[in-house]
């Protein structure tokens, strides 16, 4: 070995690590450095008439100088400096961004982990609640009439970091669809009129149907080819079989409430019992052997569209019927096999009598960089525009959907917002959409948030709203009793990897690979491995979101 | 003493001067994009948070590869990447030199062209599209099990058992490099002395004696180098495969250090992903020089890459 070189490169080494060791600051400083900045919010007066240049990132493609932009720029005197990010690359390029040194005034953080990431890195601004209670009392009272728990997204170490965002139709649960044609091929026809399909209403009637699916040959072929349903792994844990584990009342990846503590839904019994009953279908055959390889909706959509699956869950919503809609399921499936009949199921019964699917609750979080804190009057105008979009009814539409007989129209004009909004071409395609910045009835790009249930009802089709009533009921809908289960703090660091365990060991159970005797390990090792620093975690958040939703002005 | 060496150094540096310009692009790239970019190990000991960049952040001495450690998901990434590297190594290595010496047998123009385009084409694919594609072959009623059913076999489940998905995984990589791995054996071959050839017919040594005697002997150099190459990527399992085809059966299995960073890295847990990362390049580091000694020591100072 040449020793000389060898030296030369320690000594490279070490001078690069003695500078690093003389730049780094005393711990103490850097502590004082990563306190958030206080404002003297008392002292903060936003004038009007001030003009405000804010820099917002848009969790979209898009572009600049459209219309719906001119109108929330005249209508708050701000000039909008707007930054693009698809949703696909937010997970990559916004810490980049971030770490850069490029920080937005305002942009959303999609999940309370990125909240929480955010301020720990040191990024975020505190925004007290009073102060949003001050200047925002009507957007307040929107999100808290709707879903108050996003108030916990917002909070880490008991700061308050923005603004939360809520979406009226994520609370409704959603159901599954089934073949109609399918079932009427395999003999169960509604008893009142023989020409339609019975749809299974309990977990019984499910578990027949799909036997018959895979026994009875329900597509005519003479081979026996088809199978009851499938799943797909990348979505399991909000997705997949959540309609089953909904029938014995539990949310398997979510927190759930237990004698006041926090306690994780597929630890529970309930969740065994869900699995032995997927395990036996399973070994019957009902369910698709590639549900665990399949890696996208796209393949679970895919085997139910070539006629391999004869039920499909989480699609039961009012648009994938809409033939005029040519990206919706009844319009794929016409074009694929035109003789296909699709009805939209209900949540099956279990044996406790309970039925139920996963939601999600709350929304976003509106954050807002650090350095607003040399101009939060900035703050202040986009609690106005906050609270002005969902009082104004106009600007609700209209900061949403563009400009009436340009963008669009209303579907039926005798009914008015009763019947529903069409965009008009060519508007009706989703890019050109992203491009005009438009956005839907619960968010538009431009600060333009959810309202209050009673506005989007309004504006929402009746057959819509007859549609919900019967298949998406509000009590059917299970929810995270946190909201969303990255809300505990360690969740950036365990959550990933607890979860990925739990669907390997669920899969294993299903598929018969590991006795079902083994949900007992696999619960003390669920723990072992983290949960249960998170689970002490979550106990303490459900203490913590008493106060805030006292704080918010929340009555439980 | 000192003066005339010094002139006849200063001389000589006169005398290179263009090739000493042509090495400055090559060098700045080095230095720019993976010298400098080092220091960001410094990650690693430090507390990082991004608002207060790499310089300002806390040292936290070794508590990132505490965690690493502490955790279990690493020393099981750990175990899966040794395990996988090492049926690489031992299923692969060979592979491009059997190819290579049974292309170098085909004396069909035409014929030897095609076999090497089609067995180093796979090389030119991204992961993602092959990922699909043998998802699609390997499935429980995909094509390849409807062959071992037509045989009257039950279908194998190669993608959600771990031995079975193990036995994909290495079985893939090896085809989809293999090809390319043996271009450059070929050339080794190319410059192999012929008259070692004619000497050896007229000593009447048969083919498959010229091969043993003086084909491999002459590949054993180009070997040495490869080989040590490879140790020195031994932690790194082939992220881009295992990525685009695993799934959770096979988790336990199939999760190396590059997926386990990946997922530290996605929660913006950058000083662990960073620790693990180093962690990675330090054992690859001393693969390196340990396999290059032992090189050297085998061939009495002959081979290895330094």
């Amino acid at each position: 070995m040449n020793w000389k070189a060898f030296l030369g490169g320690l000594g490279v080494v070490a001078a690069v690590a003695g500078f690093f060791l003389l730049a780094t600051p005393p711990r103490a400083e850097t502590e004082s450095l990563l306190q958030p900045p206080t404002v003297d919010w008392e002292a903060v007066h936003d004038d009007p008439d001030h003009r405000l240049r804010i820099s917002l990132l848009v969790n979209n493609s898009g572009r600049e100088g459209t219309w719906v932009q001119r109108q929330m720029e005249e209508r708050f005197n701000v000039e909008f400096d707007l930054t693009f990010l698809p949703a696909a690359a937010h997970t990559y390029r916004k810490p980049l961004m971030l770490a850069g040194g490029k920080v937005p005034d305002v942009f959303i953080d999609p999940d309370p982990i990125e909240v929480q990431r955010d301020a720990y890195h040191g990024f975020l601004l505190e925004v007290p609640h009073r102060i949003i209670l001050r200047h925002a009392p009507n957007y307040v009272a929107a999100v808290n009439s709707v879903e108050p728990i996003g108030w916990l997204y917002s909070h880490w170490r008991g700061r308050n970091y923005g603004v939360p965002t809520v979406y009226v139709s994520l609370l409704l649960s959603v159901p599954g669809v089934w073949r109609g044609d399918w079932l009427k091929a395999v003999g169960l026809h509604d008893p009142a009129d023989p020409s339609k399909p019975r749809v299974p209403e309990t977990l019984d009637q499910m578990h027949e149907a799909l036997r018959r699916f895979r026994h009875n040959d329900p597509d005519g072929n003479g081979r026996q080819d088809t199978y009851g349903m499938s799943g797909d792994v990348t979505n399991w844990w909000w997705a997949s079989f959540a309609d089953v584990f909904g029938a014995y009342g539990v949310t398997p990846f979510d927190w759930m409430e237990r004698d006041g503590r926090c306690v994780w839904g597929g630890l529970l019994p309930e969740a065994r019992q869900a699995l032995a009953t997927l395990r036996a279908w399973y070994g019957e055959g009902l369910i698709h052997p590639d549900f665990v390889t399949d890696k996208s909706r796209e393949s679970l959509h895919r085997k139910f569209l070539n006629g391999r699956t004869g039920y499909l869950y989480y699609d039961g919503k009012h648009h994938e019927f809409d033939l005029t809609i040519p990206t919706s399921l009844a319009s794929k499936m016409r074009q694929l096999q035109p003789s296909a009949e699709l009805v939209c199921g209900r949540f099956p019964i279990g044996p406790g009598g309970r039925r139920g699917g996963r939601v999600w609750s709350g929304g976003h979080v509106i954050v807002f960089g650090k350095h607003l804190a040399a101009e939060p009057a900035k703050v202040l105008r986009v609690l106005r525009i906050l609270d002005t979009v969902v009082t104004d009814e106009e600007l609700y539409i209209a900061s949403k959907y563009g400009q009436r007989g340009v963008h669009w129209t209303w579907r039926d004009a005798d009914l008015g917002p009763g019947g529903g909004i069409r965009q008009l071409p060519p508007y009706t395609d989703r890019n050109q959409q992203f491009r005009a910045l438009l956005g839907e009835m619960e968010g538009g790009a431009i600060l333009s948030p959810c309202g209050p249930k009673a506005l989007l009802d309004k504006y929402t089709r009746r057959e819509e709203l007859a549609f919900n009533n019967e298949h998406r009921r509000g009590e059917w809908a299970l929810k995270d009793v946190l909201g969303k289960p990255d809300v505990v703090p360690s969740a950036a660091v365990k959550l990933r990897d607890v979860r990925q365990f739990q669907m390997t060991v669920y899969a294993e159970i299903i598929r018969g690979d590991r006795p079902l005797e083994d949900f007992a390990w696999f619960a003390r090792e669920w723990l072992r491995r983290g949960g249960q620093q998170m689970t002490d975690e979550a106990t303490e958040l459900l203490r913590a979101k008493k106060r805030v939703y006292r704080q918010v002005g929340v009555t439980e | 003493m000192n003066e005339p060496i010094t002139r006849s150094r200063r001389g000589r540096y006169r005398r290179h001067r263009g090739l000493l310009l042509m090495l400055v692009p090559g060098l700045l790239f080095f230095l720019i994009f993976s010298y400098v970019p080092m220091t960001g190990l410094a990650i690693a000991f430090k507390e990082y948070r991004m608002s207060l960049g790499i310089l300002q952040s806390p040292w936290c001495g070794l508590d990132n590869f505490r965690r690493l450690l502490v955790g279990g998901e690493f020393l099981q990434a750990l175990r899966n990447t040794l395990l996988i590297s090492v049926l690489r190594l031992g299923f692969g290595f060979f592979a491009p030199v059997i190819l290579a010496l049974l292309l170098n047998e085909i004396r069909v123009a035409w014929y030897k062209r095609t076999i090497q385009t089609l067995t180093y084409m796979p090389f030119f694919f991204s992961w993602v599209i092959l990922g699909g594609i043998l998802l699609m072959l390997f499935r429980t009623d995909g094509p390849i099990n409807a062959v071992v059913k037509l045989f009257g076999g039950e279908p194998i489940p190669f993608l959600t058992s771990d031995g079975w998905f193990l036995f994909v995984l290495v079985t893939t990589g090896i085809w989809q490099t293999v090809g390319y791995g043996a271009v450059i054996y070929l050339a080794a071959l190319a410059g192999i002395n012929p008259t070692l050839y004619e000497a050896a017919t007229v000593d009447g040594a048969g083919r498959w004696q010229q091969t043993w005697r003086i084909t491999l002997p002459c590949l054993v150099p180009t070997m040495v180098v490869l080989l040590i190459l490879s140790v020195g990527r031994f932690l790194s399992a082939g992220f881009d495969q295992i990525y685009n085809m695993y799934n959770p059966l096979v988790y336990d299995s199939a999760d190396i250090i590059d997926t386990y960073v990946l997922r530290r890295l996605t929660s913006m847990d950058f000083s662990v992903a960073t620790a693990a990362g180093m962690f990675k390049s330090v054992v690859g580091m001393m693969l390196i020089v340990v396999t290059n000694a032992l090189a050297r020591r085998a061939s009495g100072g002959e081979q290895g890459i330094w």
